[in-house]
Protein backbone atom coordinates (compact mmCIF):
# COMPACT_ATOMS: atom_id res chain seq x y z
CA UNK A 1 0.00 0.00 0.00
CA UNK A 2 2.40 2.42 1.12
CA UNK A 3 6.33 2.02 -0.39
CA UNK A 4 9.01 4.33 0.59
CA UNK A 5 11.87 3.88 -1.45
CA UNK A 6 15.78 5.38 -0.69
CA UNK A 7 14.15 8.33 1.35
CA UNK A 8 16.06 11.31 2.10
CA UNK A 9 15.25 14.46 3.66
CA UNK A 10 17.68 17.04 4.40
CA UNK A 11 17.03 20.32 5.62
CA UNK A 12 19.11 22.97 4.82
CA UNK A 13 20.43 25.62 6.53
CA UNK A 14 20.00 29.26 5.96
CA UNK A 15 23.49 29.70 6.60
CA UNK A 16 26.34 28.66 4.66
CA UNK A 17 25.08 24.76 4.84
CA UNK A 18 26.87 24.07 7.54
CA UNK A 19 24.08 22.95 9.87
CA UNK A 20 22.28 21.31 7.50
CA UNK A 21 19.86 18.66 9.55
CA UNK A 22 19.06 15.57 7.60
CA UNK A 23 16.39 14.32 8.96
CA UNK A 24 15.95 10.84 7.13
CA UNK A 25 18.81 8.76 5.23
CA UNK A 26 18.11 6.27 2.79
CA UNK A 27 14.67 4.68 4.43
CA UNK A 28 13.02 2.10 2.70
CA UNK A 29 10.51 -0.45 3.68
CA UNK A 30 6.70 -1.25 2.97
CA UNK A 31 3.11 -1.31 4.37
CA UNK A 32 0.92 -3.51 3.19
CA UNK A 33 -2.95 -2.79 3.32
CA UNK A 34 -4.56 -3.53 6.73
CA UNK A 35 -1.18 -3.25 8.88
CA UNK A 36 -0.09 -2.33 11.90
CA UNK A 37 3.01 -0.71 12.10
CA UNK A 38 4.63 1.09 14.92
CA UNK A 39 7.31 3.69 13.93
CA UNK A 40 9.05 4.26 17.12
CA UNK A 41 12.70 6.35 17.87
CA UNK A 42 13.73 9.01 20.16
CA UNK A 43 12.79 12.58 19.61
CA UNK A 44 14.32 13.96 16.53
CA UNK A 45 14.66 10.61 14.85
CA UNK A 46 12.69 11.47 12.16
CA UNK A 47 9.32 9.84 12.76
CA UNK A 48 7.03 13.13 12.34
CA UNK A 49 9.39 13.98 9.28
CA UNK A 50 8.19 10.66 7.53
CA UNK A 51 4.66 11.09 8.22
CA UNK A 52 4.77 14.76 6.93
CA UNK A 53 6.46 12.77 3.89
CA UNK A 54 3.31 10.59 3.25
CA UNK A 55 1.14 13.92 3.64
CA UNK A 56 3.10 15.38 0.96
CA UNK A 57 3.69 18.31 3.34
CA UNK A 58 7.52 18.34 2.52
CA UNK A 59 9.12 16.77 -0.72
CA UNK A 60 11.78 14.10 -0.08
CA UNK A 61 15.36 15.39 -1.10
CA UNK A 62 15.67 11.98 -3.05
CA UNK A 63 14.00 9.03 -3.04
CA UNK A 64 10.05 8.62 -3.63
CA UNK A 65 7.20 6.97 -1.66
CA UNK A 66 4.19 5.38 -3.72
CA UNK A 67 0.63 5.17 -2.09
CA UNK A 68 -1.32 2.23 -4.13
CA UNK A 69 1.60 1.86 -6.80
CA UNK A 70 1.32 6.13 -7.55
CA UNK A 71 4.78 7.99 -6.34
CA UNK A 72 2.68 10.39 -4.54
CA UNK A 73 5.15 13.81 -5.84
CA UNK A 74 4.50 13.30 -9.20
CA UNK A 75 0.20 13.52 -8.16
CA UNK A 76 -1.31 16.91 -9.46
CA UNK A 77 -3.31 18.93 -6.90
CA UNK A 78 -6.22 17.21 -7.77
CA UNK A 79 -5.12 13.81 -7.30
CA UNK A 80 -3.11 14.93 -4.02
CA UNK A 81 -5.92 16.30 -3.03
CA UNK A 82 -7.94 12.61 -3.09
CA UNK A 83 -4.36 11.69 -1.83
CA UNK A 84 -5.21 13.46 1.16
CA UNK A 85 -8.73 12.24 1.25
CA UNK A 86 -7.44 8.71 1.44
CA UNK A 87 -5.18 9.45 4.71
CA UNK A 88 -6.76 10.16 8.50
CA UNK A 89 -3.97 12.24 10.53
CA UNK A 90 -4.01 12.27 14.23
CA UNK A 91 -2.01 14.35 16.13
CA UNK A 92 -0.73 15.00 19.41
CA UNK A 93 -1.91 18.43 20.10
CA UNK A 94 -5.23 17.09 18.59
CA UNK A 95 -5.77 19.90 16.37
CA UNK A 96 -9.46 20.92 16.86
CA UNK A 97 -11.24 23.60 16.00
CA UNK A 98 -11.57 25.64 19.48
CA UNK A 99 -14.82 26.92 18.93
CA UNK A 100 -16.58 24.30 17.28
CA UNK A 101 -18.56 21.62 19.34
CA UNK A 102 -17.27 17.55 18.88
CA UNK A 103 -19.70 17.50 15.93
CA UNK A 104 -19.06 20.19 14.29
CA UNK A 105 -15.59 19.66 13.98
CA UNK A 106 -15.99 16.19 12.60
CA UNK A 107 -18.68 17.30 10.28
CA UNK A 108 -16.02 20.38 8.97
CA UNK A 109 -14.18 17.54 7.19
CA UNK A 110 -17.12 16.38 5.48
CA UNK A 111 -17.82 19.94 4.57
CA UNK A 112 -14.74 21.13 3.21
CA UNK A 113 -14.47 17.94 1.43
CA UNK A 114 -17.91 18.93 0.01
CA UNK A 115 -20.20 15.85 1.28
CA UNK A 116 -24.07 16.68 0.92
CA UNK A 117 -25.95 17.58 4.28
CA UNK A 118 -27.77 13.92 4.15
CA UNK A 119 -24.27 12.28 4.18
CA UNK A 120 -22.94 14.03 7.19
CA UNK A 121 -26.45 13.39 9.17
CA UNK A 122 -25.80 9.70 8.44
CA UNK A 123 -21.59 9.39 8.91
CA UNK A 124 -21.15 11.99 11.54
CA UNK A 125 -22.99 9.79 14.54
CA UNK A 126 -21.72 6.20 12.94
CA UNK A 127 -18.32 7.82 13.90
CA UNK A 128 -19.23 9.36 17.20
CA UNK A 129 -20.78 5.66 17.74
CA UNK A 130 -17.44 4.22 16.82
CA UNK A 131 -15.15 6.61 19.56
CA UNK A 132 -17.74 6.59 21.88
CA UNK A 133 -18.57 10.20 22.31
CA UNK A 134 -22.21 10.46 21.50
CA UNK A 135 -22.85 11.78 24.74
CA UNK A 136 -20.17 14.46 24.54
CA UNK A 137 -21.03 15.86 21.00
CA UNK A 138 -22.59 19.07 21.42
CA UNK A 139 -19.36 19.68 24.25
CA UNK A 140 -16.52 21.67 22.83
CA UNK A 141 -13.03 21.20 22.92
CA UNK A 142 -11.76 23.24 26.40
CA UNK A 143 -14.81 21.33 27.70
CA UNK A 144 -13.14 17.75 26.96
CA UNK A 145 -10.42 15.58 28.78
CA UNK A 146 -7.36 14.92 26.75
CA UNK A 147 -8.38 11.95 26.42
CA UNK A 148 -12.28 12.85 24.61
CA UNK A 149 -10.38 15.41 22.66
CA UNK A 150 -7.88 12.72 20.51
CA UNK A 151 -10.92 10.43 20.34
CA UNK A 152 -12.87 13.06 18.43
CA UNK A 153 -9.62 14.25 16.58
CA UNK A 154 -9.25 10.40 15.68
CA UNK A 155 -12.92 10.41 14.77
CA UNK A 156 -12.45 13.76 12.56
CA UNK A 157 -9.65 11.62 10.82
CA UNK A 158 -11.93 8.40 10.03
CA UNK A 159 -14.79 10.44 9.18
CA UNK A 160 -14.01 10.42 5.22
CA UNK A 161 -13.19 6.48 5.65
CA UNK A 162 -9.49 6.96 4.85
CA UNK A 163 -7.59 3.83 4.17
CA UNK A 164 -4.71 5.06 6.22
CA UNK A 165 -4.75 6.71 9.27
CA UNK A 166 -1.39 8.44 10.45
CA UNK A 167 -1.26 8.86 13.90
CA UNK A 168 1.99 10.70 15.18
CA UNK A 169 2.76 10.52 18.96
CA UNK A 170 -1.28 10.78 19.84
CA UNK A 171 -0.96 9.80 23.69
CA UNK A 172 2.04 12.33 24.25
CA UNK A 173 -0.31 14.67 26.06
CA UNK A 174 -2.14 11.65 27.65
CA UNK A 175 -2.29 9.90 30.83
CA UNK A 176 -1.68 5.87 30.85
CA UNK A 177 -5.85 5.58 31.36
CA UNK A 178 -6.41 7.73 28.63
CA UNK A 179 -3.49 6.34 26.56
CA UNK A 180 -4.40 2.41 26.96
CA UNK A 181 -8.13 3.70 25.55
CA UNK A 182 -6.44 5.48 22.41
CA UNK A 183 -4.56 2.49 21.78
CA UNK A 184 -7.82 -0.09 22.05
CA UNK A 185 -9.62 2.58 19.37
CA UNK A 186 -6.71 2.54 16.55
CA UNK A 187 -6.54 -1.59 17.54
CA UNK A 188 -9.92 -1.21 17.11
CA UNK A 189 -9.94 0.91 13.86
CA UNK A 190 -7.29 -1.29 12.73
CA UNK A 191 -9.42 -4.53 12.79
CA UNK A 192 -11.67 -2.88 10.81
CA UNK A 193 -9.55 -2.99 7.95
CA UNK A 194 -7.85 0.60 8.30
CA UNK A 195 -4.19 0.83 7.91
CA UNK A 196 -2.53 2.51 10.84
CA UNK A 197 0.71 3.97 11.29
CA UNK A 198 1.55 5.01 14.58
CA UNK A 199 5.10 7.20 15.73
CA UNK A 200 5.72 6.81 19.50
CA UNK A 201 8.41 7.33 21.63
CA UNK A 202 6.42 5.20 24.56
CA UNK A 203 8.23 1.74 24.86
CA UNK A 204 5.11 0.22 27.21
CA UNK A 205 2.52 0.87 24.46
CA UNK A 206 4.80 -0.67 21.46
CA UNK A 207 5.45 -3.41 23.62
CA UNK A 208 2.26 -3.50 24.75
CA UNK A 209 0.88 -3.48 21.33
CA UNK A 210 3.15 -6.99 19.73
CA UNK A 211 2.64 -5.78 16.38
CA UNK A 212 5.45 -4.83 13.51
CA UNK A 213 7.87 -2.69 14.82
CA UNK A 214 10.14 -0.34 12.49
CA UNK A 215 12.67 1.96 14.74
CA UNK A 216 14.51 4.87 13.38
CA UNK A 217 17.53 6.65 15.21
CA UNK A 218 18.75 9.28 13.70
CA UNK A 219 17.42 9.32 10.18
CA UNK A 220 18.09 5.43 9.41
CA UNK A 221 15.62 2.20 9.60
CA UNK A 222 18.38 0.34 12.09
CA UNK A 223 15.37 -2.18 12.64
CA UNK A 224 12.43 -3.72 11.29
CA UNK A 225 10.18 -6.52 12.95
CA UNK A 226 7.13 -8.22 12.38
CA UNK A 227 6.34 -8.68 16.07
CA UNK A 228 8.67 -6.26 17.94
CA UNK A 229 9.95 -4.63 20.59
CA UNK A 230 10.71 -0.97 21.22
CA UNK A 231 14.84 -1.73 21.85
CA UNK A 232 16.75 1.30 21.65
CA UNK B 1 -17.85 29.45 4.56
CA UNK B 2 -16.60 33.29 3.50
CA UNK B 3 -19.44 34.55 4.94
CA UNK B 4 -19.70 32.48 8.25
CA UNK B 5 -15.39 33.85 8.42
CA UNK B 6 -16.57 37.37 7.70
CA UNK B 7 -19.72 36.64 10.45
CA UNK B 8 -16.83 35.67 12.87
CA UNK B 9 -14.73 38.35 12.22
CA UNK B 10 -17.76 41.34 12.45
CA UNK B 11 -15.79 43.46 14.00
CA UNK B 12 -13.04 44.05 11.65
CA UNK B 13 -14.97 43.26 8.54
CA UNK B 14 -17.48 47.00 9.34
CA UNK B 15 -13.97 48.75 9.84
CA UNK B 16 -13.00 47.70 6.50
CA UNK B 17 -16.31 48.04 4.67
CA UNK B 18 -15.82 51.31 5.98
CA UNK B 19 -12.18 52.14 4.47
CA UNK B 20 -13.38 51.07 0.69
CA UNK B 21 -16.30 52.80 0.99
CA UNK B 22 -14.28 56.39 1.43
CA UNK B 23 -12.81 55.94 -2.22
CA UNK B 24 -16.32 55.34 -3.44
CA UNK B 25 -17.89 58.08 -1.84
CA UNK B 26 -14.93 60.59 -3.29
CA UNK B 27 -15.44 59.26 -6.71
CA UNK B 28 -19.30 59.59 -6.60
CA UNK B 29 -18.63 63.30 -5.30
CA UNK B 30 -15.95 63.73 -7.95
CA UNK B 31 -18.76 62.26 -11.02
CA UNK B 32 -21.21 65.09 -9.43
CA UNK B 33 -19.03 67.82 -9.23
CA UNK B 34 -17.84 67.32 -12.71
CA UNK B 35 -21.70 67.83 -13.65
CA UNK B 36 -21.98 70.71 -11.83
CA UNK B 37 -19.13 72.19 -13.09
CA UNK B 38 -20.23 71.31 -16.67
CA UNK B 39 -23.87 72.43 -16.10
CA UNK B 40 -22.71 75.86 -14.53
CA UNK B 41 -20.32 76.03 -17.58
CA UNK B 42 -23.17 75.81 -19.38
CA UNK B 43 -25.54 77.88 -17.73
CA UNK B 44 -22.87 80.77 -18.19
CA UNK B 45 -22.56 80.48 -21.90
CA UNK B 46 -26.13 80.97 -22.24
CA UNK B 47 -26.27 83.81 -20.18
CA UNK B 48 -23.43 86.11 -22.29
CA UNK B 49 -24.67 88.27 -24.67
CA UNK B 50 -24.20 91.55 -26.03
CA UNK B 51 -26.99 94.19 -26.17
CA UNK B 52 -26.36 96.93 -29.22
CA UNK B 53 -28.42 100.30 -28.40
CA UNK B 54 -28.77 102.32 -31.31
CA UNK B 55 -29.31 105.91 -31.70
CA UNK B 56 -32.46 107.59 -31.88
CA UNK B 57 -32.79 108.46 -35.31
CA UNK B 58 -31.74 105.22 -36.79
CA UNK B 59 -34.25 103.92 -39.00
CA UNK B 60 -35.86 100.21 -38.19
CA UNK B 61 -34.84 98.83 -41.60
CA UNK B 62 -31.17 99.99 -41.23
CA UNK B 63 -31.60 98.03 -37.73
CA UNK B 64 -32.73 95.21 -39.40
CA UNK B 65 -29.91 95.19 -41.74
CA UNK B 66 -27.55 94.87 -39.27
CA UNK B 67 -29.39 92.09 -37.33
CA UNK B 68 -28.64 89.83 -40.79
CA UNK B 69 -25.12 91.00 -40.47
CA UNK B 70 -24.41 89.64 -37.52
CA UNK B 71 -26.67 86.99 -37.87
CA UNK B 72 -24.41 85.71 -41.15
CA UNK B 73 -21.49 84.98 -38.19
CA UNK B 74 -20.73 81.64 -37.32
CA UNK B 75 -22.01 80.17 -33.94
CA UNK B 76 -23.80 83.08 -33.08
CA UNK B 77 -26.86 82.26 -31.61
CA UNK B 78 -30.14 84.46 -31.21
CA UNK B 79 -30.08 87.61 -32.56
CA UNK B 80 -33.33 89.35 -30.82
CA UNK B 81 -34.55 93.03 -32.17
CA UNK B 82 -36.33 95.06 -29.86
CA UNK B 83 -38.17 98.12 -30.70
CA UNK B 84 -38.41 101.45 -28.72
CA UNK B 85 -42.05 100.69 -27.95
CA UNK B 86 -41.37 96.87 -26.93
CA UNK B 87 -38.38 97.48 -24.34
CA UNK B 88 -40.37 100.64 -22.76
CA UNK B 89 -43.02 98.45 -22.01
CA UNK B 90 -40.34 95.43 -21.21
CA UNK B 91 -38.89 98.57 -18.93
CA UNK B 92 -42.75 99.55 -17.26
CA UNK B 93 -43.55 95.28 -16.76
CA UNK B 94 -40.10 94.90 -14.66
CA UNK B 95 -40.55 98.01 -12.79
CA UNK B 96 -44.62 98.33 -11.92
CA UNK B 97 -43.99 97.96 -8.02
CA UNK B 98 -41.55 100.43 -7.99
CA UNK B 99 -43.92 103.87 -7.82
CA UNK B 100 -40.28 106.26 -7.99
CA UNK B 101 -39.05 104.68 -10.94
CA UNK B 102 -42.38 104.60 -12.67
CA UNK B 103 -43.21 108.66 -11.96
CA UNK B 104 -39.47 109.47 -13.29
CA UNK B 105 -40.85 107.58 -16.14
CA UNK B 106 -43.92 109.24 -16.87
CA UNK B 107 -42.57 112.48 -16.16
CA UNK B 108 -40.46 111.94 -18.90
CA UNK B 109 -41.36 113.41 -22.40
CA UNK B 110 -41.97 110.68 -25.20
CA UNK B 111 -40.20 107.04 -25.07
CA UNK B 112 -36.47 107.48 -23.69
CA UNK B 113 -35.59 103.88 -24.53
CA UNK B 114 -33.49 103.27 -27.50
CA UNK B 115 -34.18 100.53 -29.67
CA UNK B 116 -31.69 97.41 -29.58
CA UNK B 117 -30.31 94.05 -30.71
CA UNK B 118 -29.73 91.30 -28.23
CA UNK B 119 -27.35 88.89 -29.65
CA UNK B 120 -26.59 85.50 -27.92
CA UNK B 121 -23.75 83.23 -28.56
CA UNK B 122 -22.51 79.65 -27.80
CA UNK B 123 -19.01 81.13 -26.98
CA UNK B 124 -17.87 83.93 -25.75
CA UNK B 125 -15.33 84.30 -28.51
CA UNK B 126 -17.99 84.64 -30.93
CA UNK B 127 -19.48 87.59 -28.73
CA UNK B 128 -16.38 89.04 -29.55
CA UNK B 129 -16.01 88.71 -32.81
CA UNK B 130 -18.87 90.77 -33.16
CA UNK B 131 -18.31 93.03 -30.98
CA UNK B 132 -15.00 93.91 -33.10
CA UNK B 133 -17.19 93.81 -35.94
CA UNK B 134 -19.66 96.55 -34.81
CA UNK B 135 -16.98 98.87 -34.09
CA UNK B 136 -15.91 99.43 -37.26
CA UNK B 137 -16.30 103.00 -38.97
CA UNK B 138 -19.48 101.30 -40.98
CA UNK B 139 -21.76 101.36 -37.74
CA UNK B 140 -20.32 104.10 -35.89
CA UNK B 141 -23.44 106.39 -36.79
CA UNK B 142 -26.09 103.84 -35.90
CA UNK B 143 -25.05 102.22 -32.86
CA UNK B 144 -25.38 104.86 -29.46
CA UNK B 145 -23.40 101.67 -27.05
CA UNK B 146 -22.29 98.37 -27.21
CA UNK B 147 -23.07 96.30 -24.14
CA UNK B 148 -20.60 93.20 -23.95
CA UNK B 149 -21.55 91.10 -20.62
CA UNK B 150 -18.48 89.65 -19.82
CA UNK B 151 -18.69 86.04 -19.26
CA UNK B 152 -15.35 84.72 -20.09
CA UNK B 153 -13.47 85.19 -17.43
CA UNK B 154 -16.62 83.54 -15.10
CA UNK B 155 -16.82 80.38 -17.32
CA UNK B 156 -13.18 80.33 -17.22
CA UNK B 157 -12.70 80.09 -13.64
CA UNK B 158 -15.16 77.48 -13.58
CA UNK B 159 -13.47 75.38 -16.09
CA UNK B 160 -10.07 75.97 -14.09
CA UNK B 161 -12.38 75.11 -10.61
CA UNK B 162 -13.43 72.08 -12.04
CA UNK B 163 -10.13 70.60 -13.72
CA UNK B 164 -8.32 71.52 -10.89
CA UNK B 165 -10.71 69.66 -8.46
CA UNK B 166 -10.95 66.67 -10.77
CA UNK B 167 -6.98 66.89 -10.15
CA UNK B 168 -6.80 67.08 -6.73
CA UNK B 169 -10.13 64.44 -6.52
CA UNK B 170 -7.73 61.90 -8.58
CA UNK B 171 -4.92 61.61 -6.83
CA UNK B 172 -6.98 61.69 -3.58
CA UNK B 173 -9.03 58.81 -5.32
CA UNK B 174 -5.12 57.01 -5.79
CA UNK B 175 -3.98 57.78 -2.39
CA UNK B 176 -7.25 56.75 -0.54
CA UNK B 177 -7.65 53.26 -3.01
CA UNK B 178 -4.21 52.63 -1.95
CA UNK B 179 -4.87 52.85 1.41
CA UNK B 180 -8.18 50.93 1.36
CA UNK B 181 -6.09 47.77 -0.73
CA UNK B 182 -3.53 47.82 2.01
CA UNK B 183 -6.02 47.58 5.02
CA UNK B 184 -7.87 45.18 3.53
CA UNK B 185 -4.87 42.98 2.44
CA UNK B 186 -3.79 43.57 5.92
CA UNK B 187 -6.81 42.02 7.14
CA UNK B 188 -6.98 39.22 4.80
CA UNK B 189 -3.21 38.71 5.96
CA UNK B 190 -4.49 38.56 9.78
CA UNK B 191 -7.75 36.39 8.87
CA UNK B 192 -4.98 33.63 7.00
CA UNK B 193 -2.82 34.01 10.09
CA UNK B 194 -5.42 34.02 12.44
CA UNK B 195 -7.00 30.58 10.83
CA UNK B 196 -3.77 29.18 10.30
CA UNK B 197 -5.14 25.98 12.03
CA UNK B 198 -8.40 25.72 10.48
CA UNK B 199 -6.29 26.23 7.17
CA UNK B 200 -3.81 23.52 8.12
CA UNK B 201 -6.64 20.82 8.77
CA UNK B 202 -8.52 22.02 5.80
CA UNK B 203 -4.96 21.03 3.45
CA UNK B 204 -4.65 17.53 5.96
CA UNK B 205 -8.43 16.63 4.81
CA UNK B 206 -7.85 17.26 1.18
CA UNK B 207 -9.77 20.47 0.41
CA UNK B 208 -8.74 21.78 -3.05
CA UNK B 209 -6.61 24.35 -3.62
CA UNK B 210 -9.15 27.01 -4.13
CA UNK B 211 -11.54 26.26 -1.80
CA UNK B 212 -9.01 27.12 0.73
CA UNK B 213 -7.81 30.47 -0.95
CA UNK B 214 -11.42 31.09 -2.40
CA UNK B 215 -12.82 31.58 0.97
CA UNK B 216 -10.75 34.15 1.32
CA UNK B 217 -11.17 36.00 -1.77
CA UNK B 218 -15.01 35.27 -1.23
CA UNK B 219 -14.42 37.78 1.69
CA UNK B 220 -12.61 40.39 -0.25
CA UNK B 221 -15.46 40.48 -2.53
CA UNK B 222 -18.20 40.54 0.11
CA UNK B 223 -16.94 43.81 1.56
CA UNK B 224 -16.62 45.24 -1.53
CA UNK B 225 -20.26 44.12 -2.26
CA UNK B 226 -21.11 45.78 1.04
CA UNK B 227 -18.73 48.60 0.77
CA UNK B 228 -20.89 49.50 -2.82
CA UNK B 229 -24.29 49.05 -1.45
CA UNK B 230 -23.83 51.39 1.67
CA UNK B 231 -21.97 54.25 -0.77
CA UNK B 232 -24.99 53.66 -2.60
CA UNK B 233 -27.56 54.24 -0.31
CA UNK B 234 -25.29 57.24 1.54
CA UNK B 235 -25.09 59.20 -1.96
CA UNK B 236 -28.48 58.56 -2.53
CA UNK B 237 -29.61 60.17 0.49
CA UNK B 238 -27.10 62.97 0.23
CA UNK B 239 -28.45 64.06 -2.99
CA UNK B 240 -31.99 63.51 -2.14
CA UNK B 241 -31.82 65.89 0.70
CA UNK B 242 -28.58 68.38 -0.96
CA UNK B 243 -30.57 68.31 -4.75
CA UNK B 244 -33.39 71.28 -3.57
CA UNK B 245 -31.04 72.47 -0.87
CA UNK B 246 -27.91 73.17 -3.57
CA UNK B 247 -29.99 74.22 -6.11
CA UNK B 248 -29.76 77.67 -5.73
CA UNK B 249 -26.12 77.56 -5.68
CA UNK B 250 -26.07 75.30 -9.01
CA UNK B 251 -28.01 77.71 -11.01
CA UNK B 252 -30.90 75.09 -11.33
CA UNK B 253 -28.86 71.86 -11.36
CA UNK B 254 -30.76 69.53 -9.12
CA UNK B 255 -27.83 67.15 -7.89
CA UNK B 256 -31.11 64.42 -7.39
CA UNK B 257 -32.35 64.40 -10.84
CA UNK B 258 -28.56 64.15 -11.93
CA UNK B 259 -28.77 60.99 -10.01
CA UNK B 260 -31.20 59.37 -11.05
CA UNK B 261 -30.78 60.10 -14.75
CA UNK B 262 -27.20 58.65 -14.20
CA UNK B 263 -28.07 55.94 -11.95
CA UNK B 264 -26.93 53.31 -14.29
CA UNK B 265 -23.81 54.72 -14.44
CA UNK B 266 -23.31 55.53 -10.56
CA UNK B 267 -24.60 51.64 -9.62
CA UNK B 268 -21.92 50.80 -12.18
CA UNK B 269 -18.70 52.76 -10.82
CA UNK B 270 -19.80 52.50 -7.13
CA UNK B 271 -20.06 48.21 -7.39
CA UNK B 272 -17.14 48.10 -9.65
CA UNK B 273 -15.18 50.35 -7.47
CA UNK B 274 -15.92 48.41 -4.30
CA UNK B 275 -15.77 44.92 -5.93
CA UNK B 276 -12.43 45.54 -7.82
CA UNK B 277 -10.45 47.33 -3.90
CA UNK B 278 -12.20 44.03 -2.18
CA UNK B 279 -10.69 41.36 -4.46
CA UNK B 280 -8.00 42.84 -5.55
CA UNK B 281 -6.53 43.29 -1.56
CA UNK B 282 -7.45 39.65 -0.81
CA UNK B 283 -5.44 38.44 -3.97
CA UNK B 284 -2.70 40.19 -3.32
CA UNK B 285 -2.95 38.42 0.51
CA UNK B 286 -3.67 35.24 -0.65
CA UNK B 287 -1.18 34.85 -3.25
CA UNK B 288 1.61 36.47 -0.73
CA UNK B 289 0.54 34.85 2.75
CA UNK B 290 -1.24 31.40 1.97
CA UNK B 291 1.00 28.79 0.41
CA UNK B 292 -1.24 25.73 -0.31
Amino acid sequence: MIRFNDITKIYTSRGAGINNVVALEGISFGVDQGEFVSVVGRSGAGKTTLFKLILAEEKPTQGSILFNDQNIYKLNSGNLNRLRRNIGAVFQDYKLLPNATVYENIAYVMKVIGAKDSEIKCNVPRILEIVELEDRQQNYPAELSGGERQRAAIARALIHRPDVVLADEPTGNLDPYHTLDILKLLLKINEMGTTVLLATHNREIVNKLKRRVVTLEKGKVIRDEQVGRFAL
Amino acid sequence: MGWQNLARDGGIAVANVFIIMIPILLTSALFSLNAAGDFLVKELRQKADISIYFNESVSEDDILRVKDKISQIPAIGKVEYISKDMALADFRARYENNPIVMESLDEVVGNPLPALLHVGADSPDQLEETALLLEQDDYSDLIYEINYNERKEDIQKVFAFTKNAQKIGLWLFAILALISVMVTFNTVRMAILSRKREIGIQRLVGASRWFIRGQFLVEGLIFGLLAGSLSFFAASAVCWWAGPVMAGALSGMDLWDHFIANLPVILAMQFGIGIGLGAFSSLIAVSRHLKV
